[in-house]
């Protein structure tokens, strides 16, 4: 009997022990607030990439066989575009291979219009590579776009290393 | 179980691609409106969320519009709506370790003899310094509409309507153009019905059609329904700022020549 008493009144103490401290106190209530942040996010996943040795004449492929892959992001209302341009032609010393012979094609696993299913010269800033859907802005979707470069060498290229910087933009 | 967690987790990180660079911004546009000699400042949040640390670049560019809708980009100071050289920014270059942040200012200063409507661009460009060959850097830019307090001016006029139809089952285009006639950025929401009779039987709403001030743009919607042999009337209807422009005209659907 003893023992169920004593079992009886830790039951009570534990009940107790687990009661909120504030449970006596008159109810109120506290405004939570969190500022979301917005997300528009452009991703590279190379820093560089080449077209390994190519002669006067020839046209060649990146000796990246993966490609460059870019990738955005938006939480905007706002669809967004990415380009890619070069800043200034493949140049070596004084001499230039002009942008109209660097081109560029590949794949996109986004759902909005992309317009590298067919090979774009690098000397047009007009054409936007991929605009994202209005569904991938309701999902906040990263959409991977993949770039494969090509590059004629004219004839009358002098030899050398020739060298420029491939730029991807992302805006709204 | 073990075993099997760790192949999950060398599966997935072979199909999630690794990125060298990876920049965020907030917010990815700017909306102003400013007197003239009056001054407008805030911030912009800049991220480098990959694992590299990136050095970052920020400056002004122009932009107009390109045919596809997109915005081409162009020195700044060289657009009749630019505000590029209003705008000062600090820091303007900096670096960024990985996940780190950084809140750039900028401040926007309307000239005293400012009117109409303005727009520029903040670049965010990052650049990773070791390479070898073909460098890549990435820019994400931060678009500015600014409009002079007191001048803004918005107006359009909707043009041009042609309906290509001809028989059933085949597509339904109707093509028209938008002439931004005010002095300041547009962005307009097309609408379009088609009418059997009175009754309104289609109604879609179309992309936003984004002007700058002297821009005509033109624009093509196909009507993925197909429409039975008879006499049609389509509408066009332009919204921006409160205002609608309508444009409608008539149309046949002749009989499929494979019946």
């Amino acid at each position: 009997m003893n023992k169920f008493r004593l079992i009886i009144i830790l039951c009570l103490l534990s009940c107790i022990l687990h009661l909120p401290a504030f449970t006596l106190q008159a109810a109120g209530s506290i405004t939570a607030v969190v500022t979301v942040q917005g997300t528009f996010n452009l991703m590279v996943n190379t820093d560089s990439f080449d077209f390994a040795r190519l002669t006067p004449g020839q046209t060649g492929g990146m000796s990246r066989s993966e490609g460059v892959e870019v990738a955005g992001t938006s939480s905007g209302e706002n669809p967004w575009y990415l380009k890619v341009s070069a800043e200034k032609p493949l140049t070596s010393g004084d001499n230039t291979i002009p942008n109209e012979n660097f081109t560029w094609h590949g794949t996109s696993e986004g759902t909005g219009d992309w317009s590298g299913t067919q090979e774009k010269s690098l000397a047009d800033p007009n054409v936007a590579a991929y605009m994202s859907s209005a569904e991938e802005l309701d999902q906040v979707k990263k959409v991977i776009n993949r770039f494969d470069f090509m590059l004629h060498v004219p004839e009358d290229t002098k030899p050398g290393e020739y060298s420029t910087t491939v730029k991807f933009t992302m805006t709204e | 179980m073990l075993i099997v967690i760790c192949l999950v987790i060398g599966a997935w990180s072979l199909v999630i691609p690794a990125f060298a660079l990876s920049i965020n911004i907030d917010p990815s546009n700017i909306k102003v409106v400013l007197k003239p000699g009056e001054t407008k400042t805030g911030e912009i949040l800049v991220q480098n969320f990959g694992g590299t640390k990136i050095k970052v670049k920020a400056y002004t560019e122009d932009w107009v519009y390109a045919p596809d809708g997109s915005k081409t980009f162009i020195r700044s100071g060289s657009s009749v709506y630019s505000c590029s050289s209003w705008i000062k920014l600090d820091p303007a270059s900096f670096e960024l370790a990985p996940k780190e942040d950084k809140k750039v200012k900028y401040s926007i200063i309307a000239p005293n003899n400012a009117s109409g409507g303005h727009v520029s661009v903040i670049f965010f460009e990052a650049v990773i310094d070791r390479y070898e060959g073909i460098a890549v850097s990435g820019r994400i830019g931060t678009i500015v509409y600014l409009d002079t307090e007191g001048d803004i001016k918005r107006s359009g006029e909707l043009k041009d309507l042609v309906i290509e139809a001809s028989e059933e089952g085949s597509p339904v285009s109707l093509n028209f153009s938008f002439v931004n006639n005010g002095n300041s950025h547009i962005s307009a929401q097309p609408n379009i019905k088609i009418m059997d009779g009175g009754k309104m039987i289609i109604e879609k709403k179309a992309k936003n059609i984004n002007t700058l001030p002297g821009d005509t743009k033109s624009s093509m919607i196909k009507i993925g329904e197909p429409l039975k042999e008879g006499k049609y009337k389509a509408q066009v209807e332009i919204s921006f700022d409160g205002k609608t422009l309508k444009s409608q005209s008539d149309f046949t659907i002749s009989k499929s020549a494979q019946k």
